[in-house]
């Protein structure tokens, strides 16, 4: 019996799995785990009522490699997490744990080792791709007593949990590629930065920093070797902009997370003013891998300019969320359709949103789009850290462009104008469109602004800040000029621009309704149509939830046809 | 107050992880923390006043006894976590960010917890799952390891060999995913089967 | 933003909707307003006060749409530890931080540069001017010794200074018992032939440190060559630059006082002892600051906690009068540890021995220090050149010499730096004129007690004189720019023009020579110092003392004391700062030790400690706070500091009046808080211009007034 790190397949856990078969049972209770034990390991018998249905063709699943949401992955960093208890060095170090640390420190110089990776093709996973291994010969050519990497793994983009994931379930592959990197870099301390959310990370890393520290994979003369490193854990404090990696300095400085001008760049005067390298949680988990296999092996993986894996976190409106890792140049047909078992419900897919606040959205019709690096900006999204928030037909693109504008207004640090300010005024514009009171001029003005913001912030985080505009009025405008024109929200989320209505052909009189109105806005009697007040109704929703789906009685209205019932029901009014 | 300072050491660096104690300490960092924080880091009240109100960890006023923590994040948003908000809002009457009259709720928001997956279409369900109890359920054992030696880079080796030799006897192994994601859906699922339902009206 | 207005005219439209953060103004600060709905968060005054005056008393709070410059928790800015340098004013961009005096006056006009006299520094400031008439003044960004930075006195004080409504303007004699306005003839025949009924021995004069060399010169020169008198000294009493000569000075030792303000920040190590260097110079302390930012260990002896306190490597808050035994045990850890060293100077084995028989128990016990922290401290001061800085606080009570002694030998073992730190504004100069001019003169002291005993029967003043209510003669002349006590009982008052209205030079704490010149007409019928002595003088016939310009004294001050011989009155036209001359060998010698037995001056009926606080918050007898209300809410001189704990015993709350009874006299005030002080002192800021004193420290006790 093994507590391991995250399967990746969230929307069924809990999951057990029994190995050395790999059954793969889902959503299991507290109540079967004594039936688990008796029939499955005693009886060698399987239990039906726990195995996962394809939802496709309807057939149950025993083995885990054989469900379909693992099957089109290629779980190269990932794939140790099912088998490791995070908690324990020994099933790191079973699965060849720390072995590329040994190889680096007796049989390579740290040349050697950057030209590896320089030659594996890694880009950096925290978003903007650059180049690992080159990143690093700038760090290990300036020259100083001190050097300083960080593993940045302040995970801020909502929606967005793969290093979460990583740091919790196989803590020692992000350790073990910073002791190489250090020994690559010379430097001689090294800090996680963790977001203060992620709880069990910070308890698993902490943990895992403590045992490899025991057993010598830290500290003074590492192995034996003449090399010493160690790393310290950094809890966050609830700051987006801090993933920016100037700001995360000054944050692990103990400061105001303000991002500063660069250069210099970090490799230059980072921590402290000393050369300091950043990598995100999931570059980090790849170096053993290459420096294991080899860099020809992991340069096969991928496309000609982004090379290797890349876990993406899958959720939104979509039947199978999880973390899934793919190989570089996958479709987002595969991802969404093959691994993610389609939309919820059967509805309609309407975009994808990758990338968090800092990327966009990418239309239904590019699901043939390969993802990597170059081609996501191309569609005027990115990479960033792996969120993939899949949107079906009931996502207002133009509220999802406010959410995100109001999560970077929230989140800019103040320092410079244009994100400071632009990004209120942008956040008003449109709130004031989702509200219905949009002017014609309103989209170039978003246009406007957006572009303003881009060229004067000084940070990530305001350069990228009105990409979620720019992308859903380069794909969706049609959306915005609903809501402007026709003052419309033809995905009915926009409240103020929705009426919900009781249709009284279909209303059964159920009360159910009436009951869960939280300010008793629906009258009626027993067997009689339900009428929604509509000065009182406040568009929580309650209704709809629980109007039975074979009745469907409550329906929303936008646009016209909302002023026509708003209409009729005055009348309706003024007779009495 | 005395005795988490004299823990920690007196370098700006540790100013944000000597706020974190504080706030777990006392809930709230309080004018006197404040003080006594300045004279043991040697910072100006100003600068750790600046810090503190940067980062949404800290407040400034003591949190009700439940904290109930709304994730905003994106896949939140769009499964319809802004219609959970407004129903804590009324139910409680407070905004994000304030304590109820009675001292017993806080209600805050946070971009995201990192749990993106159990996001469902049920309220009720969200709201518990979002309570703090999520985070008081994830609990671990210690760790599994009883002897820990120092080794070398030929001691590598050998011991790979020896963990697995002593795991050869083991046929079967029971994996169980510990992720978080799987830890909330068992409370979330040990919730709903007490029948604990919270509704903004109630 | 004025001018941005008058420039820009043609913005007149904006395209989006503008949003009013609707912050309160603050209006409860002194000197300046800060409304921050106009601020644009450059950051400028932020980084200034953090990064430059070492204050951080503002800083961003919140973040995003809502991050704003604010203090802790809103706090007014006299509470979080603002000293109203008006640093940040300056830097503003967009009249979110205004001065408030200036607020609705014009533009300036035109612009002089002029030598701030409110204390020893000498800052170079710019007088912003409109139709001849000062707006306000800021830090010269030339000045050699401020580089752009001036404090709460420099920036704020000087135009209501000149302008007080205390300013004498006319020349007035005393007719029928009354003092009646006259002209300037009639003034200096009346007081001439009044001066001339008395012997050479019978008049005394008191000169003042505030005002020019040229003054002070000719008033010495007044005394031996017109009036016949040796009672000729200053009236604020002993300088530590004067203790310090002294001392030295009877062992035979030469010590130095030129220095460099750069050489502070050169130091490894700076010890200052017994001055609160943040609010007595500040532009010192910023100099201190720039060292401690790359490195510098600092170490701080005094019984108060001084402000700034947060950037000391150690703060050694020794009882009051134990600072000798500090830096005698201190010199002997050094000893200890630097036994390699095999130089061997002038008087090393008698202090060798001396030392032999301090005990580290009996240094704790006397100063209140544990014994690791004495250590540590002796270990920062092995690490490197350092430099002693020192002020009032080690030469207020009887064992000046014991103090003296002690660091002077301390900073001999350390090959260290020592630097004594006057208060007022020319006491350099003034120091070196009357230790220069070979003539014996009688001390300040001597002659208080020649008037009081009736051997001096005239006195002559130019500027403020501590005990005045019980120095009775029958012929007093007060020339003064401001009434004061002493103006209202005088026979005769001279109405002097300030520095703004006058030529003349200062010589700084550094040894600067320094030249000012007139910014403004002299208000009313005032004239400088120096004419008005030189016209007296006329009226014996001396021709000599007919001068046109202070410059032409100058000329003749430069050839009568060499160490001037270097000034030149275009120093401050781009040429290199000209300093005092002085030997550069310092005699490297050690003193005896010069044991002084402690005598308790506390007892059961006085058990409290009376200090000043060592603040220059005056100009000639012009008391800064009785003019400037943004003075009395930072500087009060009528706080009484008490340590909390001793409030508490005697149930006094802050605010709470209160009757400071001493063995010579008593004083009123109000009870102040702060924990700053150490328990058994008060601390007060100006008591000596009210209560005469040989001591500064003063045994009292505190009643609870009415």
């Amino acid at each position: 019996m093994r507590t391991t790190g995250c399967h990746g397949f969230c929307e069924r856990g809990p999951i057990t799995v029994i190995q050395p078969d790999g059954i793969f049972y889902q959503r299991v209770k507290l109540e079967d785990v004594a039936e688990v034990v008796t029939e499955t390991i005693r009886n060698k018998k399987i239990i039906d009522r726990l195995l996962y249905i394809d939802p496709r063709t309807g057939k149950k699943i025993i083995k885990e490699k054989e469900v379909p949401f693992y099957k089109k992955q290629k779980r190269i960093i990932f794939g140790n997490n099912g088998f490791i208890d995070p908690t324990d060095i020994e099933d790191y170090i079973a699965l060849d744990g720390y072995k590329a640390l040994a190889k680096v420190l007796f049989d390579m110089t740290a040349d050697e080792v950057i030209a590896e990776v320089k030659d594996s093709g890694l880009r950096g996973r925290g978003g903007a791709g650059f180049l690992a291994g080159l990143k690093w010969e700038i760090c290990r050519n300036v020259s100083s007593d001190v050097k300083y990497i960080i593993c940045n793994a302040d995970e801020g983009d909502p929606g967005a949990y793969m290093d979460r994931s990583l740091l919790e379930g196989n803590p020692h592959s992000v350790i073990e590629g910073m002791i190489i990197g250090a020994y690559a870099i010379g430097a001689s301390e090294g800090y996680i930065y963790v977001r203060m959310e992620y709880p069990l990370a910070v308890k698993n890393i902490t943990l895992a920093l403590e045992q490899a520290r025991e057993m010598g994979f830290l500290g003074d003369s590492i192995l034996g070797s003449e090399f010493s490193f160690d790393i310290h854990v950094f809890k966050g404090a609830g700051a987006f902009v801090s993933g920016e990696e100037t700001s995360m300095m000054a944050s692990i400085e103990g400061r105001r997370a303000f991002p500063r001008q660069r250069p210099p760049f970090p490799a230059q005067e980072g921590l402290w003013g000393k050369p300091t390298n950043i990598n995100n949680v999931e570059t980090w988990a790849n170096i053993p891998l290459i420096l294991n296999k080899g860099a020809d092996w992991y340069s096969h993986i991928g496309t000609r300019k982004s090379k290797g894996t890349k876990i993406f976190s899958l959720v939104g409106k979509i039947n199978n969320t999880g973390l899934v890792e793919v190989p570089m140049g996958i479709s987002l047909r595969e991802i969404i359709y093959e691994i993610g078992g389609g939309i919820k419900d059967g509805k309609k897919f309407k975009a994808v949103q990758t990338g968090g606040p800092s990327g966009g959205c990418i239309p239904a019709d590019m699901l043939d789009l390969t993802i990597d690096f170059d081609t996501l900006t191309k569609a005027g999204s990115m990479m960033g850290s792996g969120g993939m928030i899949v949107m079906d037909e009931d996502t207002c693109m133009v509220d999802v462009a406010r959410y995100f504008l109001e999560f970077t207004q929230e989140e800019s640090c103040g320092k410079c104008v244009p994100c400071r300010v632009g990004t209120r005024q942008l956040v008003e514009i449109l709130t004031r469109i989702t509200k219905g009171r949009g002017e014609e001029r309103d989209i170039q003005k978003l246009q406007d602004l957006a572009k303003t913001i881009k060229a004067g912030s000084l940070c990530g985080l305001g350069q990228t800040a009105p990409n979620p505009v720019l992308t859903t009025l380069r794909y969706f405008e049609n959306e915005y000029e609903a809501h402007i024109n026709q003052k419309s929200c033809p995905a009915l989320v926009c409240k103020d621009l929705i009426i919900y209505h009781i249709d009284p052909k279909k209303c059964v009189g159920c009360l159910l309704c009436l009951k869960n109105c939280p300010v008793d806005a629906i009258s009626g009697e027993r067997k009689q149509v339900h009428v929604i007040d509509q000065d009182l109704c406040i568009k929580c929703g309650a209704c709809l939830d629980v109007c039975p789906p074979k009745v469907s009685a409550v329906v929303r209205y936008t646009g016209k046809k909302k002023e026509r019932v708003l209409k009729n029901v005055q009348s309706k009014r003024a007779k009495k | 107050m005395k005795k988490l300072l004299t823990e920690s050491e007196a370098n700006q660096r540790d100013l944000i992880h000597i706020l974190h104690k504080v706030q777990a300490e006392m809930g709230y960092i309080s004018p006197e923390a404040i003080a006594a924080i300045s004279k043991h880091l040697k910072i100006s009240e100003n600068e750790i006043y600046g810090v503190l109100t940067f980062y949404k960890a800290f407040s400034l006023k003591p949190r009700g006894e439940h904290l109930v923590t709304i994730c905003m994040g994106t896949a939140c948003h769009v499964r319809g976590a802004p219609r959970i908000l407004d129903e804590f809002k009324r139910g409680l009457c407070i905004e994000p960010g304030e304590t109820s009259e009675d001292n017993l709720f806080t209600l805050e928001t946070v971009n995201c917890v990192g749990a993106s997956w159990t996001v469902e279409d049920q309220r009720c369900g969200q709201a518990d799952r979002r309570n703090k109890e999520k985070f008081k359920g994830i609990k671990r054992e210690g760790n599994s390891i009883k002897k820990m030696e120092k080794i070398n880079a030929t001691r590598l080796e050998e011991l790979k060999a020896e963990i697995l030799d002593s795991r050869k006897d083991q046929k079967t192994c029971i994996t169980v995913c510990g992720g978080t994601g799987c830890h909330a859906s068992d409370v979330f699922r040990l919730q709903m089967l007490s029948g604990m339902r919270l509704r903004g009206r109630s | 933003m004025r001018r941005v207005q008058i420039h820009y005219p043609q913005i007149d439209k904006i395209d989006f909707p503008s949003v009013y953060r609707d912050y309160e103004v603050r209006r409860d600060d002194p000197f300046f307003d800060r409304n921050y709905n106009l601020c644009i968060l450059c950051g400028r005054c932020v980084r200034v006060c953090h990064e430059i005056r070492g204050a951080s008393t503002v800083t961003f709070v919140f973040r995003g749409s809502h991050a704003v410059v604010g203090t802790v928790l809103d706090r007014p800015l006299q509470e979080v530890g603002c000293q109203f340098c008006g640093a940040c004013v300056d830097v503003c961009p967009t009249g979110a931080l205004t001065e408030r005096a200036i607020k609705y006056e014009p533009l300036p006009d035109d612009q002089a540069k002029t030598i701030c006299p409110l204390c020893s520094m000498g800052c170079e400031l710019d007088v912003m001017l409109n139709k001849g008439r000062i707006l306000s003044t800021r830090p010269s960004k030339e000045g050699a010794v401020n580089l752009g930075q001036a404090c709460v006195k420099g920036r704020f004080a000087i135009k209501d200074t000149v302008y007080s409504s205390q300013r004498i303007l006319k020349p007035m004699i005393r007719r029928r018992k009354e003092l009646e306005e006259v002209s300037w003839d009639e003034a200096l025949d009346f007081v001439a032939q009044r001066l001339k009924s008395y012997k050479g021995k019978e008049i005394g004069l008191i000169q003042s440190p505030q005002i020019s060399c040229e003054g002070n010169f000719l008033v010495e020169r007044f005394a031996r060559e017109v009036v016949k008198s040796q009672n000729v000294d200053f009236s604020t009493g002993i300088s530590p630059l004067e203790a310090f000569y002294e001392t030295a000075h009877k062992d035979k030792v030469k010590p130095r006082f030129n220095f460099k303000r750069e050489e502070i920040s050169e130091a490894d190590v700076i010890l200052l002892a017994g001055l609160n260097l943040a609010v007595s110079h500040p532009i010192l302390w910023l100099e201190v600051l720039k060292a401690v930012r790359k490195g510098t260990k600092l170490i701080m002896v005094s019984p108060d906690e001084p402000l700034g306190g947060r950037h000391t490597t150690v703060c050694l808050r020794v009882k009051p009068g134990s600072e000798a035994s500090l830096f005698n045990y201190l010199s002997k850890r050094l000893l200890k540890d630097e036994q390699a060293d095999g130089r061997v100077l002038e008087g090393q084995e008698f202090f060798t021995t001396d030392l032999a028989k301090l005990t580290a128990a009996k240094v704790v016990e006397s100063t209140g220090i544990d014994e690791n922290t004495l250590n540590y401290a002796a270990r920062l001061l092995s690490e490197g050149k350092s430099c002693f800085i020192f002020g009032m606080g080690l030469i207020q009570d009887s064992r000046i010499e014991q103090n003296l002694a002690a660091l002077w030998n301390l900073a001999l073992l350390n090959k260290g730096r020592i630097i004594p730190l006057g208060l007022e504004t020319n006491s350099r100069g003034l120091f070196e004129i009357k230790r220069k001019s070979g003539q014996k003169t009688k001390p300040f002291d001597q002659i208080v007690q020649e008037v009081k005993g009736g051997q001096i029967k005239a006195l002559y003043l130019f500027g403020p004189v501590p005990g005045n209510k019980k120095l009775k003669t029958e012929f007093l002349v007060v020339q003064d720019s401001y009434l004061n006590k002493m103006s209202e009982r005088a026979d005769a008052v001279f109405p002097a023009a300030t520095f703004a209205e006058s030529d003349g030079m200062f010589v700084n704490v550094e040894g600067r020579m320094q030249s000012f010149h007139r910014v403004i007409e002299p208000l009313g019928d005032a004239k400088p110092d120096w004419w008005i002595v030189s016209q007296l003088a006329l009226r014996w016939g001396k021709k000599d003392f007919l001068y046109k310009k202070s410059s032409d004294i100058l000329r003749e001050l430069k050839k009568a004391i060499p160490a001037f011989s270097k000034v030149s009155t275009s120093a401050q036209k781009g040429g290199l700062p000209r300093f005092i001359q002085e030997s550069d060998k310092e005699k490297e010698k050690f003193m005896p030790l010069k044991y002084q037995e402690r005598t308790e001056l506390t007892s059961k009926t006085y058990p409290f400690l009376l200090g000043s606080e060592y603040n220059l918050d005056y100009y000639r007898s012009l008391i800064l706070s009785d003019e400037i209300k943004g003075f009395e809410i930072i500087r009060n001189p009528r706080w009484f500091k008490l340590n909390p704990k001793d409030a508490k015993r005697l149930d006094l709350e802050d605010g709470d009046e209160v009757e400071v009874v001493s063995p010579v006299g008593k004083i009123k005030g109000i009870i102040r808080n702060t924990d700053s002080v150490p328990e058994g002192m008060v601390r007060s800021c100006l008591f000596w211009i009210e209560e005469p004193s040989s001591s500064p420290l003063l045994p009292v006790k505190i009643k609870r007034g009415k």
